[in-house]
């Protein structure tokens, strides 16, 4: 079964964020709670974390890449 | 870049903001808050920008702010310019912004005592997060 990790609500005002780090690579191995996205908002870094444990399928997003609030940003299976 | 020197206050708040509310910008006018009350104790008004954070004096700046937040725990936080030496940020550019710093003494011309305002930013922290 495969899940995307979304961008999550990060507020209320909040509509988007800019991807400043991936830390995972594709066939890695992650736990729900390891951080996988590393976002800024309004001078705030924000880590996501996976949310499901599995394998990364695929990366979405990249290093410079503005995303908006529920934009997938990777999928893990 | 940024610069921190001995005569700022850093403030490095540890939250879970579950308790709160799960809101960056919440958070973070909280903390300017707590930044702008302490200020006003010193007769500064201190304004937001809306496109630059921090805060500021007219267009110098006094606090700066720059968070993290991990499972909506907090790190990182503030850094108020009590009486450090400004000349030193004329090495770095601040944010990459071009801009001017100030500070509590350079505003005020009064000698600031770092232990006084360390138990103001406390009042002032417990008034905003706690509502006490």
């Amino acid at each position: 079964m495969a899940y995307f990790v979304v961008l999550p609500e990060l507020g209320d005002d909040i509509k988007e964020a800019v991807v400043v780090g991936v830390c995972v690579q594709e066939g890695d191995s992650v736990n729900a709670d390891d951080d996988v996205v590393e976002l800024v908002t309004d001078k705030a870094v924000f880590n996501v974390p996976a949310g499901y444990s599995g394998i990364i399928k695929s990366i979405l997003v990249e290093e410079g890449q503005e995303v908006k609030i529920g934009d997938p940003l990777l999928i893990i299976e | 870049v940024t610069l921190h020197n001995p005569g700022q206050v850093v403030v490095y708040p540890i939250l879970d903001l579950r308790h709160w509310k799960k809101d960056i910008r919440f958070y973070l006018e909280k903390l300017e808050q707590v930044a702008i009350d302490l200020l006003k104790d010193f007769d500064i008004v201190a304004n937001r920008l809306s496109d630059k954070r921090g805060l500021w004096v007219g267009q110098k700046k006094i606090v700066s702010i720059g968070i993290g937040i991990k499972k909506w725990i907090t790190f990182h936080g503030m850094s108020i310019n009590v009486n450090n030496d400004l000349k030193l940020f004329s090495l770095i550019n601040p944010c990459g912004l071009n801009i001017e710093m100030t500070s509590i003494q350079a505003l005020t011309s009064q000698d600031i005592n770092l232990s006084t305002v360390k138990q103001r930013i406390q009042k002032r922290f417990e008034k905003n997060f706690l509502g006490e």
